[in-house]
């Protein structure tokens, strides 16, 4: 953030209206609505600074080069040139439009064109190959530099593979097609892994979590049949802005990488405005909907005539704030439409589509997840509003660099939603306007992604004794697979012996298989209009639910969970619902403990049943809840890891007049809790998972209708706190994958600081009795009765802060 | 080490922190494992092996000789002539006569099968056992490779390929897609980048689909024996199971079901042999087969020989629509225009509008007879394409005769 002014609104004072649209939209908001605006940074124009084309670039790809008007090189580009060509691996960190492609291009092309060298892209989405594909052969042709470069992909015909296979001097595919389509099938490949030379990783930021740590074991695979080619690619990533740029890449390519992170590109004046909704309800602390402003900004942004991007949090919202723009903007159904919205789970034609129409400048606006966020190219926005924290700074920056791209100034406002973490950021301006990106974190030593691949490994080639995968005990993990029947040993190797494709059965996106298709009967058809992924199926395809398709409702009729089937039918709906969740954990084991003398934290191993008992029914606009329906699915289990706070149960009768009052004291606290911890792991919220009840799972439990908690369990449904003999509840934030991805351990080393924090949180929040930006929304009756949830949750705070938290 | 230290420091670790509630005994990889998978279903444990691989028994319950460490070898001769489960082999100075085949004596080709661990591909996948018959000295040898453990496999790969060394071509079933990229693929993995294996190749999956596919329930090699060879199989073991059979050798050192692959694997190649001629026959006269005509016609027309293809369904005792207008056209092609009329004539009644065409082209260029072309391109359907040539045969009509069709044809009214 070098470079940047910091300045509150106050201090900014109203200068004379500007010329520049964007600039006037930004003074137009300040002038209207300066008390909403918390903060702001303004993020200076940038000089490009220029290095000199290397001296021994091939002559042919240097007027290559010329014939675009590229004469010589930003400095991050020369200098990723030189450190390649010293043999390092090495990512390359660089904003959105800064010419990072250049970077792994010209590499590539010079041995390429002087050696004959191979070079394998990745891209994390086919869309991205394709694009990427494009760009090349347009070089190619400037030149004429007679480079062959193929996409390599599910789309790719049976009879153009074998050409790809053995003429593509780049072959642009990902991580996906490389596992199952690639890698086991690699003696076809052998001549393109024996001449490769390069391998370059774009959008590497991408690569965490779940999916980074598939990643991860794919790489140790790729390098395994290099290894057996006799070769030994030098790596070439790039990044998003992250902390850890050259740390994420050694855990994705297994080896040291050298990080590149000051670009020489040019870049437009960018000015982003921290925007809280106004309190709507000052005893209750309920501020106004960021739906309600994001649109209204976006709303001015559009009529200003500014191309806007706005990025909502979930599928839901996206198709929310469509329809609230829709209601605006396409009201004539004859025009073509103006608002547009783009989320995971649309087909992949139709997601073309709006690309084109966003590149086209046909669509003035479009509202997305973060499914837009990758390098998908849609043109240059002017606007870029932020319906709610992405949850994480990288991820902020990385939307907020939708809007601008070189010499053109942009706006970004961030719009604070209720949520805990929202409100701290826009509460406390300078730690989000002055903190560092996050952390991006792989597990590629979990242990049942590492069997998955030890699984994929063993079939592209028998293990030898002494080799190494991963950081387990290879040896262990080939016994298990041998008494399993998978892996034969014969003298010092193991083969694989089983009639399967282990890889068809591994997905690098998530842990759980199959998506759900989603299948539309209105016209008597069967027309596939959406796919969900597995793991959140249960919450948006149950029987009765709105599914929301360009803001379109559908209702769920049948829900085929053997088949991974949703038919559904268009609606006039005027509401739209949302799955209720009761989750229930036991402890299998605690790793690791901190015993105090009135509370205790643990890490550790626990099972958890999830269920999902029924869904409420929410009118637009107003938000109030027209009904209930139930929902009948199987559980779901799930054994993770977790970290878990207890309060000894004499502290818990001495520090809390009744068991009801320590109950709503936990829930609050595990309110409060959950988002600090996000923060504090670095991991989006979502990666973890919140839940207070009983750690023999006994009992858990939730809000009920008054607004205070319940304890139930699945058999009896609502029980008596008071009449629990074995009362000992515990908050629990668990890892939300299967076996848990590591967030866990740092987790429990950083105890005291998640307490802390939440203690901070919810100590200086300015509400009375609690609120959403606290320990979670109250009712107006808690006020009334002079209870407030919000003492309650500072006590088990303060206990669990006191000693052993 | 690494799980091993790990687990040691977890049990240590719980022995101090487990209350009696949760006291659990500390996992080692494979509890860790099978927790991870709640809900996974039961997780398959199999036997540990029970006896050792006694290579010598099984060497002589197959008859076999031990050409390698882990490598078996089992030949079998037969003479010409010789009926095998109902196939009678050829002589070896026959040809095969496919169109579009090498056309090599049979007595020069190999013909190869491979039995595997599974039918997913990949290079997972390993053929244990490679059968090929060939012509050696006066007989038909069946040679049987069978690897019992992956150590014998470079050795079974280099001795196949001296064994087909100088073959003119290979002859299989569906190994265009299957058998040779598998065997490629081992190749590959034993570090030959061109597999030895002759370039030419006759894979006649293809040709039995050309002639039976609309006449047969499917085009298996099973299928293909019992009809036209009259092969009748005694207890063979069902392809799925072969996988099983060479798991159960590897895993348990149970190898009672090998010899029922052998049997399985033998009589595949010598069928492949018998079945070769077969087909020959079937493309020259394939009435005789119950083999479609027009498939054949249609293979003999790819090798130019429109000849044999206007012979072929000339002689055909049935011809469906389709091949009666590619008699026609044939005709059509040699001048034989009476004849191809006479076929149109027929389908046209049938109501055809591709025959109506085609004759009233006939009417039209051949006997020059634009009344009678008219007739029949009257019958013709609705179209730009057919309304322009009822323009110009109207056209080229006397103009008596044409005026009270205009008349009475709202299309010429102004």
């Amino acid at each position: 953030m070098r470079g940047n002014t910091m300045a509150t609104a106050a201090e900014h004072a109203i200068e004379g209206e500007s010329r520049d649209p964007v600039s006037r939209l930004a003074q137009r908001l300040q002038r209207k609505y300066g008390g909403r605006i918390t903060g702001q940074l303004v993020t200076p124009a940038r000089e490009a600074t220029f290095a000199d084309m290397p001296a021994e670039l091939e002559p042919r790809l240097r007027a290559a080069l010329g014939e675009r008007g590229i004469r010589r090189l930003y400095s991050h580009q020369r200098r990723a040139w030189d450190s390649i060509s010293a043999g390092r691996h090495t990512v390359v960190v660089t904003p959105t439009a800064s010419g990072k492609t250049l970077c792994y291009n010209l590499p590539v092309l010079h041995s390429a064109l002087t050696e004959g060298s191979k070079a394998l892209y990745l891209f994390p989405t086919k869309a991205l190959s394709q694009d990427q594909v494009a760009e090349l052969t347009e070089l190619n042709r400037a030149g004429e530099l007679g480079i062959r470069a193929y996409t390599f992909d599910g789309d790719t015909p049976g009879d153009a593979r074998k050409a790809v296979r053995t003429r593509g001097d780049v072959v642009v595919t990902n991580p996906d097609m490389l596992h199952k389509g690639v890698l086991p099938h690699h003696t076809k490949w052998a001549q393109f892994f024996e001449g490769l030379r390069y391998v370059v990783i774009d959008e590497t930021h991408t690569y965490r979590g779940v999916f980074g740590s598939h990643m991860a074991n794919v790489m140790r695979r790729l390098r395994r049949i290099c290894r057996f080619y006799g070769s030994d690619p030098v790596f070439i990533l790039s990044s998003a802005t992250i902390a850890n740029p050259a740390e994420l890449a050694a855990g994705l390519v297994g080896e040291e990488v050298a990080a590149i992170t000051e670009s020489g590109a040019p870049a437009g004046q960018k000015q982003l405005l921290l925007w809280n909704p106004p309190v709507i309800n000052a005893d209750l602390g309920i501020r106004a909907s960021s739906r309600s402003q994001s649109t209204r900004i976006t709303r001015m942004a559009v009529r200003a005539g500014l191309k806007s991007i706005v990025f909502a949090r979930s599928r839901l919202m996206v198709e929310v704030i469509t329809k609230y723009l829709k209601d605006v903007f396409d009201s004539d159904p004859r025009k073509p439409a103006r608002v547009a919205a783009y989320r995971g789970g649309y087909l992949p034609g139709e997601r073309r589509d709006t690309e084109k129409a966003l590149r086209g400048g046909e669509v003035d606006c479009v509202v997305a997840t973060s499914a837009l966020e990758l390098g998908v190219d849609i043109g240059s926005m002017d606007v870029c509003v932020l319906d709610g924290y992405p949850g994480t700074i990288a991820a902020t920056w990385q939307r907020l660099g939708r809007a601008g791209r070189r010499e053109r100034a942009a706006l970004g406002v961030l719009v604070a939603s209720s949520q805990p973490l929202d409100q701290y950021i826009v509460r406390n301006p300078e730690f989000f306007l002055g903190a560092s990106p996050e952390h991006a974190r792989i597990d590629p030593d979990q242990l049942l992604i590492l069997l998955d691949h030890v699984r994929c490994a063993a079939f592209e080639l028998p293990f030898r004794k002494g080799e190494r995968f991963g950081g387990e005990d290879l040896e262990e993990l080939l016994a298990y697979l041998e008494e399993q029947g998978v892996l034969h040993r014969e003298e010092d190797q193991w083969h694989w012996t089983e009639d399967s494709y282990p890889a068809n059965s591994v997905s690098l996106r998530s842990m759980a298989e199959g998506n759900f298709v989603v299948i539309d009967i209105t016209e008597g058809g069967q027309q596939v209009v959406a796919e969900v992924d597995y793991s959140s199926a249960a919450e948006t395809l149950y029987e009765g639910a709105i599914y929301l398709v360009q803001a379109q409702p559908y209702q769920v009729e049948t829900l085929d969970w053997e088949g991974r089937k949703a038919w559904v039918r268009q609606t006039r709906a005027d509401y739209y619902t949302d799955a209720i969740d009761y989750t229930r954990l036991k402890i299998l084991e605690s790793f690791d403990s901190d015993r105090g003398g009135r509370s205790e934290c643990a890490n550790g191993e626990v099972h958890l049943v999830r269920r999902i008992p029924g869904f409420k029914k929410i009118r637009y606009y107003t938000h109030e809840n027209v009904g209930y329906g139930n929902i009948n699915l199987p559980d779901q289990e799930m054994h993770t890891t977790a970290v878990w706070w207890e309060i000894h149960p004499d502290e818990l009768a001495r520090a809390f007049p009744s068991r009801q009052e320590a109950l709503d004291g936990f829930l609050g606290a595990a309110h409060a809790m959950h988002h600090v911890a996000a923060l504090r792991v670095m991991s989006e919220p979502a990666d973890l998972g919140r839940a207070v009840g009983d750690g023999n799972a006994r009992w858990f439990s939730t809000v009920g209708p008054a607004g205070r908690g319940q304890i139930r369990s699945f058999e009896n449904g609502t029980m008596d706190p008071e009449q629990e003999q074995r009362f000992r509840p515990a908050v629990f934030l668990y890892d939300n994958y299967p076996g848990g991805v590591g967030l866990s351990s740092p987790l429990f080393e950083q105890r005291r600081a998640v307490v802390a924090g939440a203690r901070t949180l919810v100590a200086e929040c300015g509400c009375q009795s609690g609120c959403p930006g606290c320990v979670g929304p109250i009712l107006a009756s808690d006020e009334q009765r002079g209870f407030s949830p919000r003492q309650a949750a500072l006590q088990v705070l303060e206990v669990l802060a006191g000693d052993g938290g | 080490m690494a799980v091993k230290q790990r687990l040691q420091t977890l049990r240590s670790q719980a022995g101090v922190t487990a209350g009696p509630e949760r006291a659990a005994a500390a996992p080692d990889l494979r509890q860790r494992l099978a927790r991870m998978r709640v809900g996974d279903g039961p997780g398959r444990a199999r036997a540990a092996p029970t006896r050792e691989h006694d290579v010598a028994a099984l060497a002589r319950a197959l008859g076999a000789r031990e050409l390698a460490p882990g490598l078996l070898c089992v030949d079998h001769q037969y003479g010409d002539g010789a009926v095998c489960a109902g196939a009678r082999l050829p002589a070896p100075e026959e040809r095969a006569g496919l169109p579009g085949m090498p056309d090599a004596t049979l007595g020069s080709l190999g013909f190869l099968d491979t039995e595997t661990s599974g039918l997913a591909g990949g290079t997972g996948t390993v053929a244990f056992n490679i059968g090929l018959v060939r012509r050696v000295g006066d007989a038909w040898q069946a040679r049987q490779y069978v690897i019992t453990g992956f150590a014998g496999e470079a050795a079974m790969l280099e001795a196949l390929a001296a064994d087909v060394a100088g073959l003119a071509a290979l002859a299989t079933y569906n190994g265009g897609s299957f058998d040779l990229p598998l065997l490629r693929d081992r190749y590959r993995l034993h570090g030959t980048a061109a597999a030895p294996l002759p370039a030419q190749h006759v894979d006649l999956l293809h040709p039995v689909r050309r002639l039976f596919r609309p006449h047969w329930p499917d085009c298996r090699l099973a299928t293909a024996e019992a009809l036209l060879l009259g092969v009748a199989r005694d207890g063979d073991l069902p392809g799925s199971q072969v996988p099983g059979v060479w798991f159960d050798w590897l895993h348990r050192g149970d190898g009672a079901r090998m010899g029922d692959v052998l049997a399985h694997n033998r009589q595949d190649i010598l069928s492949l042999l018998a079945l070769l001629p077969r087909l020959g026959a079937a493309f020259r006269d394939p009435g005789a087969f119950g083999a479609d005509a027009l498939g054949a016609a249609r293979a003999w027309l790819q090798q130019g020989e429109e000849a044999r293809a206007l012979q072929v369904l000339e002689a055909a005792p049935a011809l469906d629509r389709a091949g009666q207008h590619e008699l026609a056209r044939l005709y059509r092609r040699a001048g034989r225009l009476e004849e191809a009329a006479a076929l149109w004539q027929r389908l046209a009644e049938c109501g055809c509008p591709r025959a109506l065409e085609q004759l009233a082209k006939f009417h039209e260029h051949f006997r020059r007879d634009p009344q009678a072309a008219l007739s029949l391109a009257e019958r013709l359907p609705e179209g730009a394409g057919h309304e322009r040539r009822r323009q110009r045969l109207r056209r080229r009509l006397p103009a008596a005769a044409t005026l009270p069709l205009e008349l009475e044809d709202p299309s010429h009214a102004p």
